[in-house]
């Protein structure tokens, strides 16, 4: 097998057994579909570039959810500086706001509980929010989270302790310290 | 009775998903891109020409079939076209002809088949000088159940 036949065996897997986990990350903080393709889709071409490389890489799974949650803030960024060039010609400013992560999409297949569960994780102070996300519906590590959001494994842990507190006094749900999140690989 | 709500939620975001020809769309997009940006990221086109296959979803030929065969026409040609953007080149699928009497309603057919899928062809073609790069042809008579993608020999401007 040819190097180019192995790298695109590898890549194919992984898009086949993360792409909607990716595309779920996306979609629940842009909140449009076609926009969370093209995320999903600069995501792997990243993907392809870094394996092409030959740049070893550890796991594949938390690099592509750094990767998709980079260019989520990057395309908020633009799309902030677009918005405000258009009501003046003065500087702009490009900041990250993760309070403008908007609604959840009303046209996204969702039962009412996830609906309302996800709702709720909006509500969350900004620095647990994602890594919430990431433990519960993609069953990520500390480590992992740590990796995909720029801190260290400890900091992500607290997070996620911290929001599910949180989460339980917004829910209402009795959810255990022992419980442990499975991975949704799909 | 409240953990159990919190596991049903879960269960109900991990079930989130691409529909498959939306991510079959998608995987073909992506390698189209790959290929684009290993030539050199220039607006050329990329023969799709095999590639173009997987492209084409159960669905859209079913799509296809239905609609030749309701206006007894005997097969419809896909074309691939490489589009040329800012950020690198996607591949959009239409059919029919390129000319002004291709149909509308045959054009909305493929928009689910496409990653952006909402502008019409000739839309794409005029803003982006796009390039046939491949040709399928898919038939419509009952005996006929495959289709068979080809590359075209001269990439040649649509328009």
């Amino acid at each position: 097998m040819s190097n180019h036949d192995s790298l695109q065996l590898t890549f194919d897997k992984l898009f086949q057994s993360e792409a909607d986990a990716i595309f779920r990350f996306c979609v629940l903080r842009v909140s449009d579909r076609e926009q969370a393709r093209d995320l999903v889709q600069e995501t792997f071409v990243r993907l392809w570039q870094t394996l092409q490389k030959g740049t070893e890489m550890t796991n594949a799974r938390a690099f592509l959810f750094t990767v998709a949650h980079r260019l989520i803030i990057d395309w908020y960024r633009k799309k902030k500086a677009v918005s405000m060039e258009s009501l003046s010609d003065e500087a702009t400013d490009e900041s990250y706001d993760p309070a403008d992560e908007g609604t959840l999409p009303d046209n996204l297949e969702l039962g009412s509980e996830g609906r309302f569960l996800m709702s709720k994780i909006k509500e969350l102070n900004d620095s647990y929010r994602q890594a919430v996300f990431l433990r519960y519906a993609e069953g990520l590590s500390p480590p992992e989270i740590g990796k995909v959001l720029g801190i260290s494994a400890n900091a992500a842990s607290v997070r996620v302790n911290r929001g599910i507190q949180e989460l339980r006094q917004l829910t209402g749900y009795d959810i255990m310290e022992s419980e442990q999140p499975s991975p949704s690989n799909t | 009775m409240n953990n159990s709500r919190f596991t049903t939620a879960i269960k109900q975001l991990q079930s989130i998903r691409m529909n498959p020809e939306e991510k079959s769309a998608l995987h073909a997009s992506i390698l189209s891109k790959i290929q684009n940006k290993q030539a050199g990221g220039a607006a050329e086109p990329f023969v799709i020409g095999e590639a173009a296959q997987p492209v084409l979803s159960p669905w859209s030929i079913q799509s296809f079939r239905e609609w030749g065969s309701k206006h007894r026409i005997a097969s419809i040609v896909v074309i691939v076209l490489a589009v040329a953007t800012l950020d690198g080149a996607r591949a959009f699928i239409t059919h029919g002809t390129l000319d002004e009497s291709a149909p509308r309603e045959i054009q909305a057919l493929a928009a689910p088949a496409t990653t952006a899928g909402i502008k019409s062809v000739k839309t794409i073609i005029k803003e982006t000088g796009a390039a046939v790069t491949a040709v399928s042809s898919v038939p419509t008579a009952d005996a006929a159940t495959t289709s068979k993608a080809t590359s075209v020999h001269s990439p040649s401007k649509a328009r």
